[in-house]
């Protein structure tokens, strides 16, 4: 649909015997935070994998606002994938500034993007001195720096202290207000509760659930997630 | 292109490993000419022989002695262990990832990984050739195998484009740069050891072993030393296709990875 950032249309990925996706489709619509719930092992991180061209899918198709091809789509699309890399010999600054090269976005975008996360006055320090916390900010100023028109995050606030993870959720609601349309996935399911408009379950490679937000979000999630540990 | 192979450069030069190697191949084929230059008028003998009188002296041919010692593994192994690093380390600690998430196709992200290599590679070899000529030529003279030595750098750009591209290749089917450098010394060792064989059939009257000797990667590696004396186009010829060859493999071994 003309209104939606995001289309998964029935992705599947096997590795080996294991089907990690099983004919996946989903959309994020603009504007909105979709919230991508599910089980370790679902198959949330394939499927972002997928969507951002680092796997390819077995079968299926991704659009970006429209955008089919594997290498256009990704403009605009900022992204942080499981615990964000970096070099380590070089400055968050100089990190951010190679992305900025690939994404062919001005350096000028980098001040904001590390004011934004509070992190403008550690830009200079190497990133081997960075804790696990200010390494995930780092992650974010790289998905948000340019405005982006769709974020996709993979479990942004990992590793991050209550301040931080709230700090995030306030940074997301106000990119999502401005119009950014967001996919997180996440396994905590109050923080997805707190400011995701919608949610999609993914159990075993498979969506089972998908719909607005509600005060029964964990009723619904322990219904439709299969039993981890008997 | 410009800009991304721009970026990667600056990674290059930030890496440990790139700086060092960036510092050992502009400054060695310099002290290397220095010290050959040390030996004019030397009465040391070898072989009844002053050794001052056995060498001649001038500025290429010192620079070709600092160029000789650049060849000689360690910048080879420089640029594969940075190639490792570049694309089977950056695998393996997600940094090739975060490239790839943004609008650049895998072709572009390959080439601007071998590019910075190669121009990385080539500044410290123009570099360091050209300080070891200014160091050396107005104390040894300027009367000397100028031709030669440009011939010889000209080709040593060729010659460590190859290394690059058999590393990059190597790399793409490996997760370690350890493992590059493993690999590389064993294919390089496995190629001695077949041109040693060749070499040995060839003294023994075999007549296609010469020939079958000069298209060995090995041999096509080191035409940049073959300007003067033993030239052979067949061995040039072989270091194009080998190389081509290693980045076409490459190149297709690097579209089809998955990048977790």
């Amino acid at each position: 649909m003309a209104s939606d950032a995001l289309v998964t249309n029935g992705i599947s990925r096997r590795f080996g015997q294991r089907e990690a996706l099983r004919a996946l489709s989903f959309s994020v619509r603009k504007g909105e935070i979709y919230g991508f719930l599910g089980p370790n092992g679902a198959g949330k991180t394939t499927a972002i994998r997928c969507i951002l061209g680092l796997i390819k899918a077995d079968s299926g198709s991704v659009s970006i606002f429209g955008d089919h091809h594997s290498v256009s789509r990704l403009t605009g699309v900022g992204s942080m994938v499981e615990t964000p890399a970096f070099h380590g010999f070089m400055t968050g600054h100089e990190n951010l500034a190679l992305s900025a090269a690939y994404a062919a976005l001005e350096e000028s975008v980098i001040p904001p993007a590390l004011q934004a996360v509070g992190l403008a006055d550690r830009a200079h320090e190497v990133v081997d001195g960075y804790s696990l916390g200010m390494r995930q900010r780092l992650g974010l100023a790289r998905a948000i720096m340019g405005s982006p028109r769709l974020l996709i995050l993979d479990e942004p606030t990992n590793g991050m202290d209550p301040r931080g993870m709230k700090d995030v959720r306030d940074l997301l609601v106000g990119l999502a207000a401005q119009g950014t349309s967001i996919l997180v996935s996440s396994h905590l399911l109050a923080e997805v509760q707190q400011f995701c408009t919608r949610v999609g379950i993914l159990d075993h490679g498979v969506l089972v659930h998908e719909g607005v937000v509600g005060d029964d979000l964990e009723s619904v999630y322990l219904s439709v997630t299969q039993q981890g540990i008997q | 292109m410009k800009r991304l192979i721009a970026a990667e450069m600056r990674v290059l030069w930030r890496r440990p490993t790139g700086r060092m190697a960036a510092i050992v191949g502009t400054a060695l084929p310099v002290l290397v000419a220095l010290l050959y230059g040390t030996l004019q008028g030397s009465t040391v003998q070898f072989n009844d022989q002053a050794i001052g009188d056995m060498l001649s002296f001038s500025g290429p041919d010192a620079a070709s002695r600092g160029l000789f010692a650049r060849h000689f593994y360690v910048m080879p192994l420089f640029l594969v262990a940075l190639a490792g690093q570049s694309v089977a380390g950056e695998r393996t600690d997600h940094m090739l990832r975060e490239r790839a998430v943004r609008p650049v196709s895998r072709d572009q992200l390959f080439l601007s990984k071998l590019l910075s290599l190669w121009l990385f590679s080539t500044l410290s070899l123009l570099i360091g050739s050209a300080l070891a000529l200014l160091l050396t030529t107005p104390w040894l003279g300027v009367s000397g195998p100028w031709i030669d030595f440009m011939a010889s750098v000209a080709l040593s750009i060729l010659t460590e484009m190859g290394v690059i591209a058999m590393a990059v290749m190597l790399a793409t089917w490996v997760r370690s740069s350890t493992m590059v450098v493993i690999s590389g010394l064993l294919l390089l060792g496995l190629d001695g050891v077949f041109r040693l064989g060749l070499s040995g059939l060839g003294l023994l009257g075999v007549t296609w072993a010469p020939t079958v000797h000069q298209v060995m990667w090995g041999s096509g590696l080191g035409i940049w030393a073959n300007v003067g004396s033993g030239w052979s186009w067949i061995s040039a010829a072989a270091l194009i296709v080998w190389t081509g060859f290693a980045l076409l493999q490459g190149r297709q071994r690097f579209n089809g990875l998955d990048l977790p």
